[in-house]
């Protein structure tokens, strides 16, 4: 996120010296109350990962520094966890990257709704599914932070025009009668002991006065491709701009203008950033943009629609964060690409059709936290964080 | 051998007269380079583009005035390639939902059918220290980058340079009779595509002027026919720029496929209705268009067609004949379609750009009426007033030019022969030599102010 | 091999050079992430609209009205590439 003055990197080497000349609106309205910066925290580059290990200084976990913090957002997730003084970082979110950190480091993360909070000044990933967020230590400094980010913004056109409120008069509220569904589809494929944790605190909500039932979602099979397809291939138009001109890392001006920009991209782009670029290109190419791309776009208004059907009979909707508890970096590195996307597969759903959710810690495997997620409808922090923070006070 | 026939198509990229650019804030023109630029017409990473309502109002009421289909929305898409003049190496334009399709315009008689209208943002203008061809590197300037443009693109209609130029010439009138484009800040560019039967298509690109659409077009016809006729066509896609200083076209590049933009919708943009209301509204603020305008000239003050069309060719001398008109209608569109024309075109000048009151052409024309100036003498009052516009009695009487009134002429006449009884009974006897002497005694007796021809006219008539 | 030369030319679109073991690599790793996207082929999305955006909307617009900019120092502040007010540029052909 640009914070003016202060380096500004998005985790790449090819904005490893740049300094933005303007502040991104959350940040602009948190000064505003008195907030002050103190540092910028390590990310995937450009937000590609889940790992935080496609960066060149990749975070530890602080509860286990041989396992990763999650991301792309696992550098804040781990300051927040680590430190005393810092309260909640801002962090972002396209698929997933507010959440899973948050669940591998045991603190809250909080996706508001598409276009709650402005994405004027966040370095685009995927535009449409880009969202700034929050994670903090409790849910209350989380609802207390989005009250003061959210709320329209001229500078984005995709800001919605939602009336400015204070979403901390949702915590303290009981959750008796909130109807809580819980899809069968979303524990599948996820490990024993995550599941056991996500099944008591979903029980413990129920013993809070929620009535919890089984429901199924049966499109979300098809939401990590739908999601990937479209983060990529707007990803490849989003990074098409760094190749050595106005900012960035550049070389020396030698060959034509293709030559040049090949140069500079070859050298500071990481691997992730290469094969995202590469990918998301493909799917728009004409032959496959059909096929991929434009069938995605439908593919996600099915999904959306599917949401919307189960919101009108559920206020919130359960589930575990992230199949699996922060892993090994040495385990990390066995896995092909396509197994790191698919680690991402609980988290995406919600991400791709832009509805709020929050991640919040509900128990341990052995050291290590696992997270449940709560996921409302469009609009609807204010449902999630009643339930997240009864849950966290109990 | 037979007749190799020509198509032609264009790709029209005007710039529109907005205060601010199409997604940003800034002025659409600084004196200094780069002076005119912010974070999102730079491309600085996290700027979002935000749409300029004026600019969309703007392209509907153009697509309106070419008789396009205006659909019920559109929607703006990204068109990815890497340029040195592209800020962001995408450029936001409109692919599957522009702002419309559809339309036709008419020039002399045959109808030109306009495939779509979009709205679309400028890219950077390239300087090159040392020519095109010979610099090693570019200077880039950003001010241009994100005005507003409207490309307009036609189906291959044209089968000459002559007509895609006359189109053009159309379209710019249209385009200022609607207050969308001012020639004083603003630009056309425009891409030719241009296939002789035999020759595949080849793009032209860039061009400035119509003048020089009109050469680029009839060079690059000609080169494609002579390889047509040695049978060594090309049978790649070629992309050509026209060289101004060469009078050329030359190969920018060929390539087996078309370049590939990998068109998505843009995320950063919303969706934008167009309510039957709205179209309603922008429609009712059309003016009378320029091929409207000549028809009703032709039928309201019986001047001929090819009259109204020239004086249709800028609003600003249409309205002022109108004014004129009530003086003399057909005296008026001769003036100004002719002599008035003939001067603007000479000097490279606009009607606007000169000033010219109409008050001021009144009185002329009101003096050309009355015979205070000859033929001739009126034509160079005006080329004078249009190089330098003033009072034309004070002008005329400075150039010696003023002729008298018919009636002060017929006075200095009789009064003439009144004291000359010598002469006129000389000239009933027959002298025709006496004439002269009486010619001259009139032209003095005017001091100089009367023209020879007219003068013997009358002399004759009294005698 | 098919694969290669769509990610080839992905790549010259992309301007990403790609060494040799890149894209041997990279054509691995794509076959596995394209048989992950595949997977949408199986969705009815017959009568789906395209969701550009997750949430409807539309009609945003600004006021054409000029906003102070950036000064020509600034708007260079953030490369080398610069001469004489303009950003310096490689060749074009």
């Amino acid at each position: 996120m640009c914070t003016k003055g202060l380096k500004t990197t998005a985790g790449s080497r090819i904005l490893e010296n740049y300094t933005p000349s303007f502040d991104a609106t959350a940040v602009a309205r948190l000064k505003e109350k008195g907030f002050a910066v103190v540092g910028k925290a390590a990310m995937d580059e450009f937000g590609f990962g889940t790992f935080s290990v496609n960066t060149f200084k990749v975070p530890k976990n602080p509860i286990d520094v041989l396992r990763s913090c999650g991301g792309s957002s696992g550098g804040p997730a781990a300051i927040v966890a680590a430190s005393k003084h810092i309260m909640f970082a801002l962090a972002t979110s396209t698929g997933g990257s507010i959440s899973c950190p948050a669940a591998f480091c045991g603190v809250v993360g909080l996706t508001p709704t598409y276009g709650a909070v402005s994405r004027y000044g966040l370095i685009d990933y995927a535009n449409s599914l880009d969202k700034v967020g929050v994670i903090s230590k409790t849910v209350r400094d989380a609802a207390k932070v989005l009250s003061i980010i959210a709320g329209s913004d001229e500078k984005d056109s995709t800001s919605l025009k939602v009336e400015k409120q204070d979403y901390t008069k949702f915590c303290g509220k009981d959750i008796k009668g909130l109807k809580i569904g819980v899809p069968k589809e979303y524990f599948e494929g996820v490990d024993k002991a995550v599941k056991e944790n996500v099944e008591a605190a979903i029980e413990k909500l129920r013993k809070l006065g929620a009535k919890v039932e089984r429901i199924s979602l049966p499109l979300t099979k098809y939401a990590l491709a739908a999601y990937y397809i479209i983060a990529m291939s707007e990803a490849s138009t989003n990074l098409a701009k760094y190749c050595g001109l106005r900012y960035g890392s550049a070389l020396d001006l030698k060959g034509n203008f293709n030559e040049y920009f090949s140069e500079v991209r070859e050298q500071f782009f990481g691997k992730e950033a290469k094969r995202r670029v590469l990918l998301g290109t493909f799917v728009r190419m004409a032959g496959y943009r059909e096929q991929y791309y434009l069938k995605a776009l439908k593919v996600r208004r099915m999904i959306i629609d599917e949401f919307e059907k189960a919101f009108e009979n559920y206020d919130v909707i359960a589930a575990p964060t992230m199949p699996i508890i922060a892993p090994k970096f040495s385990e990390i590195e066995k896995l092909t690409p396509a197994q790191q996307y698919a680690m991402d597969i609980l988290t995406v759903t919600p991400n791709l059709a832009g509805l709020p959710h929050i991640s919040v810690p509900c128990g341990f495997v052995g050291k290590m936290p696992v997270g449940l997620h709560l996921i409302g409808g469009h609009l609807q922090e204010g449902k999630i964080i009643q339930v997240a923070d009864m849950y966290e006070r109990a | 051998m037979s007749e190799l026939k020509t198509k032609i198509g264009l790709e029209i990229h005007t710039q529109l007269n907005t205060k601010s650019k199409l997604f940003c804030g800034c002025p659409t023109a600084a004196e200094e380079p780069n002076a005119a630029t912010c974070e999102v017409c730079l491309g600085m990473p996290g700027s979002k583009p935000v749409v300029n309502r004026k600019a969309v109002e703007f392209a509907v009421k153009l697509a309106l005035a070419l008789n396009c289909k205006v659909p019920s929305g559109c929607f703006f898409s990204r068109k990815t390639y890497f340029y040195p003049d592209m800020a962001k190496n995408f450029q936001i334009t409109q692919y599957e939902k522009p702002i419309a399709a559809d339309g036709k315009l008419a020039i002399s008689g045959k109808t030109i059918q306009i495939r779509r209208l979009q709205l679309e943002e400028d890219p950077a203008a390239i300087k090159y220290p040392e020519g095109m061809k010979f610099s090693d590197y570019i200077l880039i300037d950003y001010n241009r980058s994100g005005v507003p443009l409207c490309e307009i693109v036609t189906e291959p209609d044209f089968t000459s340079p002559a007509e895609a130029r006359k189109f053009l010439e159309v379209l710019q009138t249209i385009l200022e009779y609607i207050g969308v484009f001012d020639a004083r800040t603003g630009t056309i560019r425009v891409d030719a595509n241009v296939s002789v039967t035999g020759h595949p298509r080849v793009e032209i690109k860039n061009i400035t002027g119509f003048r020089e659409v009109e050469k680029a077009l009839a060079f690059e016809i000609v080169r494609q026919e002579s390889h047509v006729r040695r049978g060594e066509a090309s049978k790649l896609i070629e992309t050509r720029f026209y060289d101004p200083l060469t009078k050329s076209t030359e190969l920018m590049r060929a390539k087996e496929t078309e370049e590939e933009y990998g068109y998505i919708f843009e995320p950063d943009l919303t969706k934008l209705e167009f309510t039957k209301a709205f179209v309603d509204k922008i429609k009712s603020e059309l003016p009378e268009l320029p091929q409207q305008k000549a028809a009703r000239f032709v039928n309201q003050y019986k001047i001929t067609s090819d009259e109204a069309a020239s004086i249709v060719t800028e609003l600003e001398l249409a309205d002022v004949f109108e004014k004129l008109a009530k003086i003399d209608a057909k005296l008026a569109a001769r003036w100004i379609s002719v002599y008035l024309k003939k001067v603007l075109n000479f000097k490279g000048l606009r009607f606007k750009d000169v000033g010219l009151t109409e008050r001021e052409l009144s009185t002329f024309l009101k003096m050309v009426k009355d015979g205070e100036v000859s033929q001739r003498g009126g034509e160079l009052l005006l080329r004078e007033l249009i190089l330098k516009p003033q009072d034309p009695q004070n002008l005329a009487e400075k150039l010696s030019l003023l002729q008298l009134a018919e009636s002060e002429l017929k006075k200095a006449v009789a009064k003439v022969l009144i004291e000359n009884k010598k002469a006129v009974a000389a000239y009933r006897t027959g002298e025709q030599k006496v004439l002269q002497f009486m010619i001259g005694q009139v032209i003095r007796e005017t001091k100089g102010r009367a023209d020879a021809k007219t003068v013997l006219k009358f002399l004759k008539e009294k005698l | 091999m098919k694969m290669q030369e769509a990610l080839l030319k992905a790549a010259e679109l992309a301007r990403l050079k790609l060494s040799k073991g890149e894209l041997e690599q990279f054509s691995k790793d794509a076959q596995d992430i394209l048989k992950l996207f595949s997977e949408i082929d199986k969705a009815d999305t017959k009568k789906a609209e395209p969701a550009y955006q997750p949430i409807e909307i539309k009609d945003v617009y600004r006021e054409d009205k000029t906003r102070k900019c950036l000064s020509q120092k600034d708007a260079l502040a953030n490369t080398r590439h610069n001469e004489n007010g303009y950003f310096k540029g490689p060749r074009t052909l």
